[in-house]
């Protein structure tokens, strides 16, 4: 009895730590960046301050859309209920962009950590469709990580 | 052991389903705020909340089909509203506040579940501030600026010997745009405006500046036992500079480019002692010319640095007899 007591409120105490981060980064964790149909980046330290030196970490998740389409979806969703700023756009009833800011991104940002998460699907009709998380935290405004979103575009053409 | 794999085995589980609850969302909770505006039809609704606790931030709601909306429209505007509560839901949106004369409004507007629709919601000083970045690229944006006091220390260039220029002792103060007008786009910015500078040369030499009839100046020595000696030739220029600034590496930047100067004031100023009498002689109308063309180099981080001036053309007219431009340089602040 007193070891279910004991497992049961370390399973709180872990949920909510987990809960009180962003539920979104439950995806870069080892279950999923074992699958070798995910791509998976995540640039810290002083990689991340070269691209921006208020950049602190720069994550980055691709997947197919069959298999964690929806998991992902979710878990953006979770964490658009609290941001500060959101931009969520539903094609065919499925949420097919999504922008959010979490922390107040106005301002002067220098000692705030704000986190900014990008999420996009690849048209469904597309072969095959992806989804794909681009996740930025450090003391940037909203200004500079949309500068760092355009860089990764252009690097990509 | 056995404890710890079940706890980090269930982690995921729990913490997934936690994450898929939050069916309602508080978006504002606010005291007061100057004015709050909604406009609803069954396909769009719009929610302004101007000056939350009389701060600047403004707070933004819009919940729009891909349907056009020729439905009637129900459209609600107060002032000085207070205690606002915004609460979303996936089928509902729920606006209460307290307006000017007490009367407490809660309004619930239905969210058209359509298959393609948007929702924004934003807190800051700007209209909606966020959305997809991508599409602002390229843009150039035109702001009102004041910019980049100076100060340093400034030599005469192509002078004559005899004049032993005294750099530690001749001095520059500038404001290289008072107000003038900036276009930004990416890292380039180009600047213009109006700007002033005082400029002061001094002379090392046991001679001072003097003005003769016919308008030369030239350089005569001083009176037997004349000491604390201090000679020099001050302007003052009305500017307007034209400035390319590029930034780079995190907080650098490097500023270049030309400063048409307008030479509207000019005079000499002469300082000295014989014994403890003190005698100073201001000379006017030195015959300075009226417009010339300089360049400034300057490289700043985070807004402070070094800046080069070069100054080519002649200080005086050709008339004054006394041919030398400048080169100063000094600390800068490019705010």
């Amino acid at each position: 009895m007193r070891r279910i007591f004991i497992t049961l409120a370390l399973m709180c105490v872990c949920a909510v730590a987990i809960q009180a981060r962003l539920n979104i980064e439950q995806i870069f964790n080892d279950a999923c960046t074992s699958d070798p149909n995910v791509t998976e980046a995540i640039v810290t330290g002083k990689a991340a301050h070269k691209i921006n030196s208020r950049l602190d970490r720069l994550a980055f998740f691709k997947a197919d859309a069959a298999n964690y389409g929806e998991m992902v979806r979710k878990l953006v969703l979770a964490d658009a209920h609290k941001a500060s700023g959101r931009d969520l756009r539903y094609s065919d009833g499925v949420l097919s962009y999504a922008y959010i800011a979490l922390s107040a991104p106005e301002g002067d940002c220098r000692d705030k950590v704000n986190t900014f998460i990008y999420y996009v699907e690849s048209k469904r009709n597309s072969h095959p469709a992806t989804v794909m998380v681009v996740l930025l935290e450090g003391s940037l405004s909203a200004k500079e990580q949309a500068k760092i979103i355009e860089s990764l575009k252009k690097n990509k053409k | 052991m056995r404890l710890k794999l079940l706890t980090i085995a269930l982690l995921p589980v729990f913490s997934i389903a936690a994450a898929a609850q939050a069916p309602v969302d508080t978006l504002l909770q606010s005291s007061k705020a100057r004015s709050i505006s909604i406009n609803y039809s069954p396909e769009t609704i719009t929610l302004n909340v101007k000056q939350i606790n009389g701060t600047k931030d403004s707070f933004h709601y819009k919940y729009s089909t891909s349907k056009e909306s020729f439905n009637e429209v129900t459209a609600i505007k107060c002032t000085d509203v207070s205690d606002i509560l915004v609460v979303s839901s996936d089928s509902a949106l729920t606006v209460s506040f307290t307006d000017n004369v007490g009367y407490a409004v809660r309004n619930t507007f239905p969210l058209a579940a359509a298959p393609d629709r948007s929702i924004r919601s934003w807190t800051g000083d700007s209209e909606f501030g966020i959305g997809f970045p991508l599409r602002h690229s390229g843009k150039t944006t035109w702001s009102m600026i004041s910019s980049g006091i100076s100060f340093g220390f400034v030599t005469p260039t192509n002078a004559s010997v005899a004049m032993q220029p005294s750099m530690g002792r001749s001095l520059e103060w500038t404001w290289n745009i008072i107000l003038g007008v900036e276009a930004h786009r990416g890292r380039s910015t180009f600047q213009t405006g109006l700007g002033m500078r005082f400029r002061h040369m001094s002379t090392a030499a046991m001679h001072y500046f003097d003005k003769t009839e016919d308008g030369r100046i030239c350089l005569t020595p001083y009176e037997e036992g004349a000491h604390d000696v201090k000679s020099g030739v001050h302007t003052f220029s009305l500017q307007i500079p034209l400035f390319y600034r590029l930034r780079f590496a995190r907080s650098w930047a490097a500023t270049i480019g030309p400063i048409v100067c307008f030479n509207t004031g000019g005079h000499l100023s002469t300082r000295y002692k014989i014994g403890d009498n003190k005698f100073e002689i201001k000379t006017h109308d030195i015959g300075q010319r009226p417009v010339t063309v300089d360049g400034l180099f300057a490289i700043t981080v985070g807004g402070f640095g070094l800046y080069a001036r070069y100054s080519p053309m002649n200080v005086l007219r050709d008339r004054a007899g006394i041919d030398f431009g400048t080169f100063s340089t000094g600390v800068i602040v490019a705010f």
